[in-house]
């Protein structure tokens, strides 16, 4: 069956192993892999099952801005120590937790994105960016609103729990 | 029917307006301006489901319930069925005997729910040993188990969305080194003492 990437669940998600969470769309569902070290799920969310997807505010980009700003200036404060060493510590981190924090802003305001069913809310990580879920969205809801258009009740007796 | 939403941040119920259409709403509980995309599978009215019946003269019993009425086959190994043990795959309706087996099967990718990594482990063998100050002595096990393995499942490893084989690579160039500096530190060790 193929798969096309919705969303990867930004930089962070893809540097670090074992913490990534990609959310992909099939022909009739949206497959959700979270891979926690060693291990890849899978979990298959069938349009015809999907509720509703709901979306709150975050301030986590507010607080990851801070620390990685907090972060890249005491890094750039080391460059104030005369040392070789102090030189190289201090640019890398610098540069680093600068890339960090400038990312987060580029990236802009987080959201919790939750898909509802009848039987479950899965909590849509690669979506917890406002840009990310807006784009992802405009994929998403019309192949849902179809495939619940097509699917009368009596065709539909139960929902998928896989 | 679920009348309600959950909120996002605390999960709380959010009651829905009977129209259906919900652009924001704030959250009793937590105060979150939530927004919802609502669709007609939480509006549409509870599915009647047939009661289970029993098998009553020339009716077909179920496979795993004989009392109770076969309603379908299931779509895999074709057992009658009653209402409690069929289950929708997608498309088909399944017993939960051939769920469980067709999961184990690679070659039914819309069942399969989880697969193991061998390059991350491979890669996870060789690297966490040797960053680490105090364990970099187990290396010398886990550097040929980080081998083995990047041989082994080389091209045996799958997943439902495919992968590159960059970790393997890593995970056996990382390894080879790792032995080599063994190798090197065993044979000046000996030959020292000699």
């Amino acid at each position: 069956m193929a798969y096309t990437k919705i969303s990867n669940g930004g930089l962070l998600m893809s540097i670090l192993p074992g913490l990534r969470t990609k959310l992909y769309l099939g022909t009739d569902h949206l497959l959700l892999v979270e891979q926690l070290i060693l291990v890849e799920r899978y979990k298959r969310i069938y349009f015809r099952d999907i509720q509703a997807i709901t979306r709150a505010g975050s301030a986590r980009w507010i607080v990851f801005g801070v620390i990685w700003g907090l972060f890249a200036l005491v890094s750039a404060l080391i460059l104030l120590i005369h040392h070789p060493v102090a030189l190289g510590i201090g640019s890398s981190c610098t540069l680093l937790f600068g890339f960090a924090f400038l990312q987060t802003i580029v990236q802009g305001p987080t959201c919790i994105v939750r898909l509802q069913t009848a039987s479950q809310t899965y909590r849509i990580a690669p979506l917890e960016r406002v840009r990310v879920f807006l784009k992802g969205m405009e994929t998403i809801e019309p192949l849902i609103r179809n495939a619940q258009a097509l699917t009368t009740p009596a065709a539909n007796p139960g929902s998928t729990l896989l | 029917m679920a009348t309600h939403l959950n909120c996002p941040r605390c999960s709380e119920p959010i009651p829905v307006p009977p129209s259906g259409k919900m652009e924001t709403q704030r959250c009793p509980a937590c105060s979150a301006n939530v927004e919802a995309a609502i669709f007609p599978a939480l509006l549409s009215m509870p599915v009647t489901r047939t009661r289970i019946q029993l098998a009553q003269g020339s009716d077909a019993g179920c496979y795993f319930h004989s009392r109770y009425r076969a309603v379908i086959p299931c779509g895999d190994c074709g057992r009658f069925l009653c209402e409690l043990c069929s289950i929708n795959v997608g498309a088909r309706v399944l017993c939960a005997e051939c769920i469980s087996n067709l999961r184990r099967q690679k070659s039914e990718t819309g069942l399969v729910h989880h697969a193991a990594l061998f390059d991350n482990t491979a890669l996870f063998l060789v690297i966490g040993p040797a960053v680490s100050l105090f364990l970099s002595i187990f290396t010398l096990l886990s550097a040929p188990a980080a081998l083995f393995l990047s041989f082994y499942y080389w091209s045996r490893q799958w997943t439902l969305l495919g992968r590159s084989r960059t970790r393997f690579v890593i995970a056996m160039i990382s390894s080879l080194l790792l032995l080599i500096g063994w190798a090197v530190v065993i044979y000046t060790v000996v030959t020292a003492r000699s």
